[in-house]
């Protein structure tokens, strides 16, 4: 998974038309294609919103959210490379569109391998909610402005909470967050690692609704009360939303797979009893280089 | 990816998504037994135990 990010530096609105998804070292094996509707549906605004079209206004931006999927390891090419078929102005001093083909924006692919780590709670009925890989949902389209940069760091998240033995994730009110399944279990290390950073003094929100965007200061403050742990060479982990009080471990302890690290709470930027759990390159939560959007420049 | 989980159904999408305050019952499709598997991310509404160490 990954995203585009495409610019129209002209005066003329630029439409795309087609984006062909290329295997570098054989342009002729085409991965994956956007084209009508899939291209739209995976099309974001930098907000990022849905869009109706595939037109960019001039100065404007968009990004395309590309989601690869292969059936065996060694089908995954080495490097990626996209083909736009758009409208578009041909040179600066174009005062209309006509039709362009740009092959551009490598992506090394390389050996890669996704991180393997033990899970970050016990017991059965956890749902993995905003998990991998649907725009619709919270996580895969929450490209975040921070420090000067675009990105997805939340793109393989997940929001994890318990139906009970009746399905349900919660039973009678649900402004109480007593009333809700997962509430309270007990959040543990899914390797063995050092406690990097927490937070543990932040208000349990009320469940049903999320809170007013402008009660959070800093982005710890959306994250409630939370901890980061390292588990090795470039590989943290972040625990967020956990109860006010109950973070047990402290910056620098050393933790083994499965101690206890809090509890399941509802702090921070939520509106219902859950743990976020994400890995990620480095200590800071959101704003990560190595997860940073695909910038490359369209329209030059 | 989790390196041991079991896998116990999945949440349906519809009930999910038109849901307004999530009291409804989520667990219809909930697999009578889980199905190990293993070094795997769970997808999303995903339904899941981690039992095992």
């Amino acid at each position: 998974m990954y995203e585009l990010l495409l610019t129209n530096a002209k005066a003329v609105p630029a439409t795309i038309r087609r984006v062909a998804v290329l295997d570098e070292a054989d342009r002729h094996r085409v991965i994956t294609r956007f084209h009508g509707r899939s291209l739209i549906e995976n099309m974001r605004t930098l907000a990022p919103s849905a869009v109706e079209n595939a037109t960019i206004e001039p100065n404007g931006s968009r990004l395309l959210f590309v989601n690869l999927v292969f059936d065996r390891r060694g089908q995954v090419p080495e490097s990626l490379i996209h083909r736009f078929r758009l409208l578009g102005a041909a040179n600066p001093g174009s005062t209309e569109a006509t039709p362009l083909t740009y092959t551009i924006t490598p992506f090394v692919v390389g050996d890669m391998r996704p991180v393997v780590v033990g899970p970050p709670l016990e017991g059965d009925g956890w749902v993995a909610v905003n998990g991998c890989c649907e725009l619709g949902f919270a996580h895969r389209g929450s490209v975040q402005s921070i420090n000067g940069g675009l990105f997805d760091s939340q793109r393989f998240a997940i929001d994890y909470m318990r139906l009970d033995e009746d399905g349900h994730f919660v039973t009678g009110d649900v402004s109480d967050p007593e009333n809700w399944t997962q509430y309270g279990s007990e959040v543990i290390a899914a390797a063995d690692g050092t406690v990097v950073s927490i937070a543990n003094d932040f208000p349990n929100q009320v469940p049903g609704l999320l809170p007013d965007p402008g009660s959070f200061d800093t982005i710890e403050s959306v994250d409630g009360n939370h901890v980061i742990i390292r588990f090795g060479e470039s590989v943290y982990a972040f625990y967020a939303h956990l109860q006010k009080g109950s973070v047990v471990v402290e910056p620098g302890d050393e933790v083994e797979r499965g101690d206890k690290l809090g509890l399941l709470g509802n702090s921070g930027n939520t509106s219902a009893p859950h743990l976020h759990f994400h890995l990620m390159t480095g200590p800071e939560a959101l704003g990560l280089r190595r997860h940073s959007v695909r910038d490359r420049l369209l329209g030059l | 990816m989790i390196d041991s989980l079991g896998y116990e159904g999945q949440v349906p999408l519809r009930t999910f998504l038109e849901s307004d305050d999530l009291t409804e019952d989520f667990g219809e499709d909930r697999l009578p037994e889980p199905d190990p598997r293993e070094d795997e991310l769970p997808l999303n509404l995903a339904i899941v135990g981690f039992t095992g160490d």
